[in-house]
């Protein structure tokens, strides 16, 4: 700022002084819109221009119909109708009515390449001695609205791209803790974009089943461990799925600065998968089922009938032989009759169960040599889809050169199968849900065994667990392991279980390895 | 005569021996090979006696289950007790809706049979006993003229002769004549004794409208 005793010095500058001062553009018209002043600024914009157009340098005295007027008396030649030209236009007006004009912003369409030009116009009427003029300052803002085009253009494409791939993306500052969302992200969380969010925010739409989760693993990922997690959220109160990545960004001393994410909608693949899953454990079920369930309804069936029969024949004759039948003699010719139907009833019986017999012995599969290994990836994904559905980090231990077993494969994978699935169930409650399954061997010997970390075994006797019909569960047969014990033994190996030193149980069956003996 | 059990079974040696246990236990019994056969006997279907049907769930043609359903849509109050050789549980809560007595899987005890049996029989005269006294009611309000007919259903909602007769629009004294058969041809000794009778045969006493429908 000037001081005070400089002043008069200011008062003394002439007009063309004053106008070479000015770092700005502007120009000073006379009535007749004729450029009498302008500064150094102001002639350099029009010297570009003036390139452009063809022209030479920026002369004085030129009638300002729109720019390109400043350099050819003849009007640009490029913007068709003066008339309709906003800097003119606004020349005019500013005569016509004495009213200043601030910040105007306008758009020419500079030919010939027709790029346009964005200018804000400020103009000012002043009565001067020598007449009215006009004032005019111009700024030229075209490259800031290319880049703010531009940089509308790249949201637009980011926004459909997520929109689209239902992916959302954020970022985080530590600092101030406030997050910046994506407008997918808000749309897939169901709040108006621009709504503001931080992470207590985000955590209140996350399940209330998957909250402790998603809080431990998002500490983790503040700790360092990389943040790659699915979860459930609730959306205007429905479920969705999502996953979630981010990677933290730290200081020298691995305090969190930032952090970038993208949360992707993937209700759709888990609808998917939960119901590829079900499908596939409906179908074992019910293989299982029907296989089991047609031969024990045939038989239950088969045999309830003629028990039925004898037991109505018994204790009816039991009832003719009682002593109190009103003292008459029992009819020893009715009792004939019924033993002989008691003994023809029983014979059907007998018959049946010799059926039967025939039958089991028939449906004994053939062994084969038969590597555990291939078996089990077999039913992995089977297997993967459940622990999937059911939050369960499954490790898979297989041994290589593990050695063959003799066997049948199908028969051997619904054992593998059923302890799994005996597994997860156990994992129902908190804490650490894991499933190993391990395959290990020497020459005589291979082994499978299926390792959890659930709720341990609690019966006195584990014997008792592999008893038909034995079970805890209210949906549960207690089948499982009643068929895999027969099913084992039929293979000449054996089934065993052991509480784990840590939580859950592992069953385990070894199989003679084949040609070993 | 001992009251009569009816016994639906395909298979024979089952039927035969239920028959014996049976009547070794006092009753009547009556055994048919099918459901078809035991549609066919007419008088099994209305018996003058309490009876009842011991009646297997899964036959060919006519299933057990059925049978129950056809008789149960004809009116033929005859209760019934399952007996199955297979373990039909979700039928069996349907037929339990329907009524039945018990759902007995082969091979039960004579025990569990004969107590069904008993239960099923209680129930028959009872409804033996309720279906008679509803044919009386009806006979009685069948010798009812269209007139007294009416009143009869205005005096059931407790209304006084005078309210009557304003609403049918005769004098008091007519109303008090009418309601006086009433009482005689329905053989009630009062008022609330011909609101039993009306109940029980499913006429209700609440208060009509008095919009003239
Ligand atoms: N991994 C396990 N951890 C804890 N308990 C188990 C485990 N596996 C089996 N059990 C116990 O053994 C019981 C019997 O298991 P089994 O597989 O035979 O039948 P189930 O799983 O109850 O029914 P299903 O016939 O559907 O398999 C179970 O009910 C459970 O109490
Ligand atoms: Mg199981």
């Amino acid at each position: 700022m000037k001081k005070e005793r400089d002043l008069p010095q200011v008062e003394r500058l002439t007009i063309d002084e004053f106008f070479q001062g000015i770092p700005v553009p502007v120009f000073l018209l006379n009535e007749d819109r004729r450029v009498e002043k302008m500064t150094p600024a102001a002639a350099a914009i029009f010297s570009g221009l003036s390139e452009s157009a063809g022209g030479d340098e920026c002369t004085f005295g030129r009638v300002v119909n729109c720019i390109h007027c400043l350099d050819d008396p003849r009007g640009c030649g490029h913007t068709p109708f003066c008339g309709k030209c906003p800097v003119r236009k606004t020349i005019l007006d500013i005569y016509a009515t004495g009213q200043p004009c601030r910040q105007k912003e306008v758009k020419l369409t500079l030919s010939p390449d027709g790029h346009d030009c964005h200018l804000v116009i400020s103009a000012e009427l002043l009565a001067l001695p020598s007449g009215r003029k006009i004032l005019l300052h111009f700024e030229d803002i075209t490259a800031r609205k290319k880049a703010e085009e531009k940089l509308a253009l790249t949201k637009d494409i980011l926004d459909r791209a997520q929109k689209v791939a239902r992916v959302g993306s954020w970022h985080m500052d530590f600092l101030t803790n406030t997050m910046l969302w994506t407008d997918e992200a808000y749309r897939l969380f169901g709040l108006e974009p621009g709504t503001p969010v931080n992470y207590d925010r985000f955590l209140q739409k996350v399940h209330p089943g998957d909250r402790e989760y998603v809080a431990r693993k998002w500490r983790a990922a503040l700790a360092g461990e990389p943040y790659e997690i699915e979860h459930r959220i609730i959306v205007n109160g429905q479920v969705k799925w999502v996953r979630e990545k981010a990677e933290v960004e730290t200081d020298k001393n691995g305090k969190p600065l930032r952090a970038i994410g993208t949360v992707q909608d993937i209700t759709g693949y888990k609808q998917q998968e939960t119901d590829k899953a079900r499908l596939q454990r409906e179908l074992l079920h019910v293989s299982r089922v029907t296989a089991m369930g047609e031969l024990t309804a045939a038989l239950t069936h088969e045999m309830n009938q003629p028990l039925m029969a004898i037991m109505g024949n018994v204790q009816a004759a039991q009832r003719l032989l009682a002593p109190d039948a009103q003292g008459q003699e029992p009819d020893l010719e009715e009792i004939r009759e019924i033993l002989a139907d008691v003994v023809k009833d029983s014979k059907r019986a007998a018959e049946i169960i010799r059926k039967i017999r025939v039958y089991l012995k028939k449906s004994l599969h053939k062994p084969v040599l038969l590597d555990l290994n291939t078996a089990i990836r077999e039913i992995l994904p089977l297997i993967r889809s459940n622990a999937l559905i059911k939050n369960v980090s499954l490790n898979i231990e297989l041994a290589p050169d593990l050695p063959p077993a003799r066997g049948d494969r199908v028969q051997l994978q619904q054992v593998i199968v059923n302890l799994a699935l005996n597994g997860f169930e156990a994992m129902t409650g908190e804490g650490e849900k894991e499933l190993t399954i391990r395959t290990t061997g020497n020459e005589k010997t291979v082994t499978v065994s299926v390792e959890d970390t659930g709720t341990g075994i609690t019966v006195d006797n584990p014997e008792d667990l592999f008893k038909p019909f034995f079970t805890t569960k209210n949906e549960g047969m207690g089948m499982g392991l009643a068929v895999n014990k027969s099913i084992i033994e039929a293979h000449g190996g054996t089934l065993k279980v052991e509480n784990n030193r840590g939580p859950g149980v592992t069953f385990s069956f070894i199989l003679p390895v084949y040609g070993g003996d | 005569m001992p009251p009569t059990v009816f016994i639906v079974d395909d298979d024979p040696s089952v039927r035969k021996s239920l028959e014996r246990l049976l009547r070794a236990s006092g009753f009547t019994t009556q055994a048919f090979a099918s459901a078809e056969d035991f549609l066919a006997c007419r008088p099994c279907q209305n018996p003058k006696e309490p009876a009842c049907l011991v009646l297997d769930v899964r036959m060919p043609g006519i299933s057990g289950i059925n049978l129950q359903q056809k008789l149960a849509k004809t009116g033929i109050i005859l209760p019934v007790v399952f007996i199955t050789g297979h373990g039909d549980i979700p039928m069996s809560v349907q037929a339990m809706k329907d009524g039945a007595i018990d759902f007995l899987p082969k091979p039960f005890a004579e025990k569990e049979l004969l107590a069904a049996v008993e239960q099923a029989l209680t129930k028959a005269a009872r409804l033996q006993e309720e279906t008679a006294e509803k044919a009386e009611i009806h006979r009685r309000v069948n010798t009812l003229t269209p007139r007294e007919y009416e009143v009869f259903r205005w005096v059931i909602t407790g209304m006084l002769n005078k309210e009557i007769a304003a609403e049918l629009r005769v004098t008091e004294k007519t109303i008090k004549v009418h309601r006086a058969r009433v009482m005689q041809k329905m053989a009630a000794a009062s008022l609330a004794d011909l609101v039993r009778l009306a109940e029980k045969i499913g006429i209700a006493s609440e208060k009509r409208s008095s919009s003239g429908n």
